[in-house]
């Protein structure tokens, strides 16, 4: 199944990721906010656990890109593998494992400047998750 | 923009005429070339109907859609009346469709798209100006989150565009409704948008509809109406040595409804209470009790008066002749039902269940003196007729004996019933209860249950004739039973196979009881009830959409993205190219090491959390105190490089957290380091005041205040999303808290540290540039020109219809551009006016312009801030080849160093307007003046 894909937007980054079912979709969209990133292949020789919570699952995607873009800019961390990601769509919380890498490595193209609700849903269609973002870089 | 939207009214200026609730015409200052396609008019048109805005929605020539307000807008804002919004105002129109009907807080239900009709204009004289602004005059029924209970609110805003998805909710009840996507629906979860609605979700609904008609009623006649129905039931009005007494009964809750009802029309009232001992006879045995019981006394004696010109009888009700007066009997359907609904409210009996699934007939109960049964009879006559015109018909009139009166007289009573559920529903769903929310919560909860129970009737109805259908087509009675296996139990098919047998409602279908006590819960812990999705479905084609934004969402500061206060800075050197020549590759890479991207590696220069504090409320001020830099840096920015409202503490630690690390680096994408030299000047005397000269280096650095920026927004949206949630907001980061609000206020300071963050940034690399080129030029001196902010809200002063009026300009993607004599002018430019600086794309010019007077009258002080794109990103990527651009940037003598071919291609020129051509119309229309041309040396990017 396709990761993710970008879409035309005149000034900014959009996308969308799929999943069978929302974890991944939600996996995939850091790969894709990664991928806006950065072009480089990026190694796995730092992991990092993270948890974050939202109050509806717009919020809780915004919030778990949010948190990429934050250990970016306080810890040069760039993601490279999400694993054991884990959702509860109940109370809007996730939980999940980066593994990655410190920038000095990499090529960096664009900063992407932040995560926002711009045209930003997740949805399920038939039998695949959706969700589609645009980054202001 | 369409470009039959715009009127061309001069040299390259556009009108966009004022229409539907725009409140003022939108100023599009373009060339016809650049007339393009896109939403970007739009936008102009949606900022235009923002309360407060003065003289127009303003689109400089660099425009480009951006979220809710375009990318080189600006407007103005009346400091009273309007608003401010950092994230460029803009919110996105959105919602539902023109049939839809919105209930009225006088029971009508009128089709939204009908509320155009019912706006009026006003004018407001204000300071000496004029505005213009759209009252509706009907208020519409909205929950109160907070204390769950529903309040009547003014409409602000009124707002319709075409829309090309358009989904239809339909309901296990039946109710449906068609809406954009993006339109928010209330759920138990708060406000959700229809792509969050999961399968039957619950969905809050309101089954009371009242009546279509659209015409407004007076306010002051409706609840007069109101109360006069009410009254003939429930109150009394008598005279006493010649003055007048009007008193109404009820719970004090209701009372109490009923006593803000009169104070909107001016009566003043009271409620009191007192303790009554009773004894009443009834034909079966004396009863006595004790009560509190309340009344409400009416103070006005006008409105006495009023009442009993209206026909509200005096004195006691049982003892005399009660008619329906004539006038109501001749007015229309309005009037009739607002009086009807108040006497139901004291009169009419709960709705109650009378076994599990069934009600009894809901009944008025009228007890008069024998001798004037005939007048009793003909007053209940009188109400079934004025039903009949609510189609509800199915009444009757019955009377029995009852109790002797204090008088000793024989008295009767007389009831009229409504019988049949169809009935029912209409007389609770059309007619209602006014001034009895025990009765108005039961009605609804009725209601909703008859249409849940209608429809599973409907289902087994269809069923059962299906059964018989296939009994005809030769089907056995097993293979009709494994066709509706999962539809229906065997029992139900072979009844229905072999018997001829009614309908009834299913013996597992819920009680009314059980329902009640169901809802009631719902009602206590959300406010409202709920019905749960039936099926939502797409339709086809385009539809007109409508929505409104209630009371509460006026005078708000929104809150969106307007906070990295990014900002060009320009610096002179005392440098020319021919000191350059030989030494550019060196100086790029000695550049590119020393100034960082910063972008995942973040900055050398590191400072404690104490000290990062110290920048974010002194802003490049505090730089210079430690020895970054010098006075004339600071003096030299706009705000003298620091906002003074900064407050360190309301930014959170994870927005520190991530700007700490990132002091002194550009950042990457369309954020550069350019070396430049003076190419052309244009107007000698005022390069002379700016420091300028021909083949003159300089340096132009665009940069702004990074994650910390965003962060700080990110903070604050959650914040107010906690404090007045999203339901409003077809779009989150259009959310907002009022300018005099707690909240407002600590953003604002917040935003202001972020903005000093920027200031701090650009004043580390400033120190950075001279270490550096004192390395390779031992007598080179490094001045700041002038540093200007391009996204940003202020407070600035114009004469608007001849008077010094103090407005809130947002410029978002744009520049200021003061003409000779502003205050807030560096002294040493006051006399010429302020640089304005719009650097180029990779392989153009940049220009040094200066600001003008007549930019204050044109366009509140603003002038452009780039060439503005044209071409997305990804467009940029399949279309234009990295190596090409590389190419031609070699032949022209420039030397680029950049993180990453995308990033070469997605800031090629190729992807933004022609900047000459855009400087050129800046020119003509006087905004600015063109004062040097700089041409590209050295590009630092990413």
């Amino acid at each position: 199944m396709l990761k993710f894909k970008f879409f035309s937007h005149t000034a900014d980054i959009k996308f969308r990721a799929y999943g069978k079912n929302i974890e991944e979709s939600f996996k995939n969209s850091v790969y894709a906010l990664i991928k806006s990133i950065s072009n480089s292949k990026i190694e796995e020789s730092k992991k990092i656990k993270i948890k974050v919570s939202g109050k509806d699952m717009e919020s809780l995607l915004y919030n778990f890109l949010e948190e990429v873009l934050y250990l970016i800019d306080s810890k040069n961390f760039f993601v490279s593998k999400v694993r054991n990601i884990k959702i509860n769509k109940k109370v809007f919380n996730l939980s999940a494992e980066f593994s990655g890498d410190l920038g000095k490595n990499l090529k960096i193209f664009s900063h992407v400047k932040a995560i926002t609700y711009n045209e930003m849903f997740v949805k399920k269609i038939k039998e695949k998750w959706i969700v589609q973002v645009v980054l202001d870089v | 923009m369409k470009k039959e939207d715009l009127k061309k009214i001069g040299e390259n200026i556009y009108e966009i005429a004022k229409s539907g609730n725009m409140n003022v015409p939108g100023r599009i200052f373009i060339s016809e070339r650049m007339i393009v396609e896109d939403n970007a008019s739009e936008q102009i048109r949606n900022v235009a109907q923002l309360p407060g805005i003065l003289k127009y929605s303003i689109g400089l020539t660099d425009m480009h859609v951006g979220y809710g307000f375009p990318i080189g807008g600006v407007a103005a804002f009346d400091l009273k009346k309007g608003v401010i919004s950092p994230g460029g105002v803009g919110y996105d129109i959105n919602c539902l469709t023109g049939d839809s009907k919105i209930l009225t807080e006088f029971g009508q239900s009128i089709p939204i798209k009908d509320f155009e009709k019912h706006a009026h204009k006003i004018n407001i004289e204000q300071n000496g100006m004029v505005l213009n602004q759209i009252e509706f005059l009907t208020r519409l029924p909205t929950l109160n989150f907070k204390n769950k209970k529903i309040e009547n609110k003014k409409i602000e805003f009124f707002m319709s565009k075409e829309a090309n998805e358009i989904y239809e909710i339909k309901l296990n009840s039946g109710l449906r409704i068609k809406a954009t996507k993006e339109h928010p629906f209330l759920t138990k979860e708060g406000m959700k948008s229809i792509f969050d609605l999961k399968d039957r979700e619950n969905l809050a609904v309101n089954l009371f509809e009242g009546i279509k008609e659209s015409e407004i009623i007076d306010k002051k006649q409706a609840i007069s109406l109101k109360l006069l129905g009410y009254m003939f039931g429930d109150g009394c009005l008598y005279e006493s040595k010649k003055k007048i007494y009007g008193a109404i009964y009820g719970t004090k809750e209701d009372l109490k409804v009923i006593k803000n009802d009169l104070k909107e029309i001016n009566v003043n009232s009271n409620i009191y209470s007192r303790k009554r001992d009773h004894e009443i006879k009834t034909k079966y045995e004396i009863v006595k009790f004790n009560t509190t019981n309340y009344e409400l006394h009416i103070h006005s004696k006008e409105f006495k008066e009023s009442l009993k010109k209206m026909g509200m009888p005096l004195g006691n009700k049982t003892r005399q002749k009660i008619n329906i007066p004539d006038w109501i009997k001749n007015s229309n359907r309005i009037v009739k039902r607002l009086f009807l609904a108040g006497f139901f409210g004291a009169e009419l009996s709960s709705p109650k269940a009378s076994s599990k699934t069934c009600f009894y007939c809901p009944t008025i109960d009228q007890n008069k003196i024998e001798r004037l049964k005939e007048n009793a009879r003909e007053f209940l006559i009188e109400i079934s007729l004025l039903l009949e015109e609510f189609d509800i018909k199915n009444t009757r009139i019955t009377e029995t004996e009852d109790y002797k009166n204090k008088y000793g007289e024989k008295t009767m009573r007389f009831r009229l019933m409504v019988s049949s559920e169809e009935e029912m529903l209409k007389l609770w769903r059309n007619v209602g209860f006014e001034y009895n929310l025990k009765r108005q919560k039961l009605a609804n909860i009725a209601a909703l249950y008859l249409l849940l129970k209608k429809k599973e009737n409907e289902k087994r109805n269809k069923l059962a004739s299906k059964v018989k259908e296939y009994k005809k087509k030769g089907f056995s009675l097993k293979e009709v039973q494994k066709i509706f296996l999962n539809q229906i139990n065997k029992r139900f098919i072979e009844r229905h196979y072999y018997e001829n047998s009614g309908q009834r409602i299913n013996l597992d279908f819920i009680s009314f009881n059980e329902f009640l006590i169901e809802k009631l819960n719902e009602i206590k812990k959300y406010g409202t009830i709920f019905d749960s999705i039936k099926n939502i479905k797409k339709l086809p084609g385009k539809h007109k959409v409508y929505d409104f934004n209630l009371e509460e969402n006026h005078n708000f500061v929104a809150n969106g993205f307007i906070v990295s206060n990014c900002g060009v800075l320009l610096l002179k050197t005392n440098l020319t190219s021919k000191d350059l020549i030989g030494k550019e590759k060196m100086l790029a890479d000695a550049l590119e090491k020393k100034i960082p991207s910063g972008v995942g590696r973040g900055s050398p220069f590191q400072v404690s959390y104490k000290e990062f504090d110290q920048i974010l409320e002194k802003g490049s001020q505090y730089l210079v105190e430690k020895g970054y830099g010098m006075k004339e840096d600071y003096l030299f920015c706009e705000e003298e490089g620091c906002m003074k409202e900064a407050d360190a503490s309301l930014v959170s630690d994870r927005a520190k957290k991530r700007g700490i690390g990132q002091l002194g680096t550009i950042g990457a994408g369309n954020h550069f380091l350019d070396v430049l030299e003076v190419e052309k000047i244009f107007d000698k005397k005022i390069a002379e005041v700016f420091g300028l000269k021909k083949n003159q280096i300089v340096i132009l650095v665009h940069c702004g205040s990074r994650g910390l920026g965003h962060q700080v927004a990110s903070d604050y949206i959650k914040k107010m999303e906690d404090e007045y949630g999203i339901k409003n907001f077809p779009d989150r980061e259009l959310i907002c808290a009022p300018i005099n609000s707690k909240l407002g206020k600590e953003y604002f300071s917040a935003m202001s540290a972020a903005a000093n963050f920027a200031f701090a940034n650009k004043q580390i690399i400033i120190h950075w540039l001279r270490e550096e080129f004192i390395n390779h030029f031992p007598k080179s001196k490094i001045e700041v020109l002038y540093q200007v902010c391009h996204n940003i809200a202020k407070f600035e002063e114009y004469v608007i219809d001849g008077k010094k009026t103090k407005v809130c300009v947002h410029r978002k993607g744009a520049t200021r551009s003061f003409g000779p004599g502003r205050i807030e002018i560096p002294k040493e430019y006051r006399k010429v006016g302020q640089p304005v600086l719009i650097p180029g794309s990779m392989g153009t010019a940049s220009y040094v312009l200066v600001g003008t007077k007549k930019s204050e009258k044109l366009t509140f002080g603003s002038s452009v801030h780039g060439a503005g794109r044209v071409m997305s990103r990804t467009e940029a990527v399949k279309t234009i080849k990295g190596e090409n651009t590389k190419k031609r940037l070699i032949s022209q003598n420039i030397i680029l160093r950049s993180g990453s071919d995308q990033l070469i291609v997605e800031e090629s020129p190729e992807v933004y307007k022609n900047i000459d051509e855009v400087v050129d119309i800046v020119e003509n229309l006087g905004i600015s003046k063109k004062v040097a041309k700089l041409k590209l040396k050295i590009v630092l990017i990413g």
